[in-house]
């Protein structure tokens, strides 16, 4: 089998075990769009014409609450312990390229969590909290491609924070800003088409927002053919630019590389 | 008094022991400033794409916030032993404490002052002097001293499900993840006043865990506004002291998790 493939398949298994986890992370999550989706009612109480109506709001609320572990929250925990302890030295060995080894894992990373946590959120937000299923199924099949998109969008920064790792040693720093910029940005706090008109087109380029408004345009059906390339064109063109950068990153990181420890 | 003494022996070991990595100590409160500030752009984006939210405007909604979060951030920094206690428990460590002919709490708290968890009460406090300045509430005595009573009374609070937490950990020996629903899911709810959300939600945070009594109606005195819950205005002027008798009901709970304390024997 291809290597690259198995490393996927084998982390997937080893990560759906925590099943536990995913139960805590399914109640947190739930609570969390209950009180959003009163926050956001309250709101649109006295003016209901938006850019966005309440309902589309709260389906939005609810598709960033199923996709939430999908999100490159921290670099590779393991990646971190081996940076620090030396044992860095054996993956360096290993007889495949490292960039993919740390991209692959970082997706099977990504994907188990929201594939454990997404499908209950879907289920009881869809049957008693107003996440609608669209009616056009090509639709829903439209929001699952733009989010595997998302997803690679995450494993590719989730890659680039393991790497830069290996320039900090203690992970402080980019690791924790740079996911805090991708959760406002990516519209889980406000979703995107509510903040200021002046805004939308740099918001719209950042590549944040693949990873939840452009998804979610595609569910509620507001996006024609054209348009849903683009959104696919946009997400590669980020996904192949942190790629290339996390590639370059650690090409110079293995060159002046320390291990450390004994 | 003793355990006083003792209680600031340890903090300004740990203190000392978090300033020798001065770069990293910066980094992670400048960080922990940017994490947690952001929720505030989500604030300022809603209430200037609404302008109101029922009858709260931005800079009465920064009274909410700012005092949230100075309360948790001041918790967190303080209760941090008792956040993190589960692995004491499931090292076995805690066994050393009850050996040590000390006070237990004093010797949990005094494992580690936060000092990063400054980041969170600053961005709390800018947008509070912000809020105030725009409000003109700092000029009177009265309010700025109710205002310091609902930040300590929301610390408290916080401090009080810290320890709740801490003590479930004697049983379920993992840290329960759901506690954070009420710590962190509590900041998020008190950000916007309580009157926004529904019956049996607001009833669980006024009277389950009294997080109305730290913000909510304290915010009501402050602000000399008319609450629409139909709660008296002066209630707000004592209701911080609930956050305490939380905190002091949570230690109750915690005495009798320590005596039917069963060591993981590792």
């Amino acid at each position: 089998m291809n290597p690259y493939l198995s490393i996927v398949l084998t982390r997937v298994k080893m990560l759906l075990q925590y099943r536990v986890a995913a139960l805590a992370g399914i109640s947190t999550q739930l609570f969390w769009g209950l009180i959003r989706v009163m926050i956001f009612g309250a709101f649109y109480e006295k003016s209901g014409n938006q850019t966005l109506t309440f309902s589309e709001c709260v389906i939005y609320i609810w598709l960033g609450q199923a996709i939430f572990a999908m999100f490159p929250w921290y670099p590779d925990h393991e990646i971190q312990a081996m940076v620090r302890s030396g044992n860095i030295a054996y993956e360096l060995s290993r007889p495949i390229d490292l960039y993919w080894f740390w991209f692959f894992r970082a997706f099977a990373t990504r994907a188990a969590p929201t594939l454990l946590r997404s499908f209950p959120i879907f289920l009881i937000a869809g049957l008693f909290f107003g996440l609608k299923i669209p009616s056009d199924f090509s639709h829903l099949l439209g929001w699952l491609i733009a989010t595997l998109g998302g997803l690679a969008l995450s494993a590719s920064i989730s890659a680039i924070l393991s790497i830069s790792v290996l320039f900090t040693l203690n992970g402080d720093g980019v690791t924790k800003l740079f996911p805090a910029v991708a959760y406002i940005f990516s519209g889980m706090i406000v979703p995107l088409p509510l903040f200021p008109e002046s805004w939308q087109l740099f918001l719209k380029a950042l590549p944040f927002s693949a990873f939840l408004d452009a998804p979610f345009k595609i569910y509620i059906g507001k996006v024609s053919n054209d348009e849903f390339l683009s959104i696919l064109a946009h997400q590669a063109a980020w996904v192949l630019f942190f790629v290339f950068t996390g590639k370059f990153l650690l090409n110079r990181a293995v060159r002046r590389i320390t291990v450390q420890g004994g | 008094m003793k355990d006083l003494r003792l209680y600031f022996r340890l903090v300004s070991v740990s203190i000392k022991s978090q300033m020798e990595y001065r770069a990293s100590f910066l980094m992670t409160s400048f960080g922990n400033f940017l994490l947690t500030g952001i929720d505030f752009v989500g604030v300022w984006v809603l209430f200037s794409r609404f302008g109101k939210l029922k009858d709260w405007s931005l800079p009465e909604a920064a009274i909410l916030y700012g005092i949230i979060n100075m309360g948790f951030a001041l918790s967190e920094a303080v209760f941090r032993g008792f956040d993190t206690f589960d692995r004491m428990v499931k090292s076995g460590d805690f066994d050393r404490v009850l050996l040590r002919p000390r006070n237990t709490v004093i010797q949990i708290l005094g494992q580690e002052l936060q000092m990063m968890r400054i980041g969170r009460f600053s961005q709390g406090l800018a947008v509070i002097l912000w809020g105030g300045l725009k409000l003109k509430i700092f000029f009177s005595i009265p309010c700025l001293a109710l205002l310091l009573f609902a930040i300590l009374g929301s610390a408290a609070l916080f401090s009080g499900l810290f320890v709740l937490q801490a003590t479930l950990s004697f049983w379920t020996i993992d840290s329960l993840e759901i506690v954070n629903t009420v710590t962190y899911g509590g900041v998020e709810t008190a950000q916007f006043p309580l009157s926004i959300y529904n019956r049996w939600f607001r009833g669980f945070f006024t009277f389950v865990i009294p997080l109305a009594c730290i913000n909510y109606f304290p915010a009501h005195a402050i602000l000399g506004k008319k609450d629409v819950l139909g709660y008296p205005e002066f209630f707000g002027w004592v209701s911080p002291f609930f956050g305490f008798a939380f905190l002091w009901f949570c230690f109750k709970i915690w005495e009798f998790g320590v005596r039917n304390y069963k060591s993981t024997g590792s």
